[in-house]
């Protein structure tokens, strides 16, 4: 690859990332409900068996001793 | 002194401070000297005194004198840092003339000059949308085909949207016009590298035109014709080394893409 492709490359690779980013702030900033477009959470909460706990707090960890 | 609206009775220093404040702002905003001169003559004409100012680059040295040509006090300020604004400049006239006209009082006048000098509300999407489409008619004027101007229309988007990202961060102006600049020059040669349209070097030409600083320059040459001549040649020196910088950009963009000068 030429050094012209690889610098003309990177510049438009950040003008994208940049531009994506903006467009996300301006769209997050008139959101009505202000959900975040990208979030990181447990897989608790996206797998759910009935039974388990809803947090990790709720274990009753007396149950474990008589094991 | 008499106002044709509510009486208020102005101190002399009051009246010395609002001139200032006045003068401080007009020439931040990128008033010429005459204008400046002009307009502060007119208040302090309309509120009874005379003014002597000395315009430096970086200072305002102002004297008031009553009618009686007694010296009252002096005044030295700095211009206000703002960006060149031609709607706060067109308020700060239209004031002098309110004032001169007898239209406001001096109370009316403090909350008048807050408000012409308070930052303008500008849809910073609309403006960066406008400067791309008047660049890319820059690129037509200049005989680019229908890809040049696409080329040059994203070129300036990039580079103008990493303008505001710099100047909201207070990046140094110098600096800051190299990298969009660069920016502006790598993303132009789009059609040069891929062998798009026929017009490749106005693309390349025209994609930085938008960073050209035309108010420096003109205002230098105005100050010039009415002989501030420390403002003119000031004025003249920081709209080269800008341009400077903007060449500096530029080549090094030309360079990183092979793109040959002559």
């Amino acid at each position: 690859m030429s050094t012209p492709f690889i610098v003309w490359s990177i510049i438009m690779a950040l003008f994208i990332i940049g531009l994506a980013l903006r467009l996300h702030s301006v769209v997050t900033r008139h959101s009505k409900s202000h959900l975040p477009a990208i979030s990181t959470g447990s897989e608790r909460e996206i797998i759910y068996i009935p039974g388990d706990q809803l947090h990790p707090d709720d274990y009753n960890y007396d149950e474990f001793e008589n094991l | 002194m008499t106002n044709s609206k509510t009486s208020d009775h102005p101190s002399l220093k009051q009246r010395a401070a609002f001139i200032t404040d006045y003068s401080a702002w007009l020439l931040g905003c990128g008033a010429t000297c005459i204008r400046l001169e002009k307009n502060v003559s007119r208040i302090a004409r309309a509120w009874g005194m005379r003014v002597e100012i000395t315009i430096m680059p970086r200072h305002l040295h102002m004297s008031f004198y009553n009618a009686d040509n007694d010296v009252l006090l002096s005044t030295v300020l700095p211009p206000k840092k703002t960006p060149v604004s031609f709607s706060m400049n067109t308020r700060l006239s239209r004031l002098s003339w309110q004032i001169a006209d007898g239209e406001i009082s001096f109370s009316q006048a403090n909350a008048a000059l807050q408000q012409a000098v308070a930052p303008a509300r500008e849809n910073e999407w609309v403006l960066t949308l406008m400067v791309c489409f008047a660049n890319a008619s820059f690129c037509a004027l200049f005989g680019g085909d229908a890809i040049a101007m696409a080329v040059v229309w994203m070129a300036t988007l990039a580079g103008f949207m990493l303008k505001i990202f710099l100047l909201k961060r207070h990046c140094d102006h110098r600096f800051m016009m190299f990298l969009c600049a660069l920016t502006s020059s790598v993303l132009g040669a789009t059609d040069g590298l891929f062998s798009l349209g026929t017009t490749a070097a106005v693309a390349l030409g025209t994609s930085v035109l938008y960073l050209v600083p035309g108010i420096p320059f003109l205002n230098s040459f105005s100050d010039l014709i009415y002989r501030h001549y420390v403002c003119a040649f000031s004025r003249f020196t920081d709209a080269v080394v800008l341009t400077s910088c903007l060449s500096a950009g530029l080549c090094t963009g030309m360079w990183l893409m092979n793109v040959g000068m002559f």
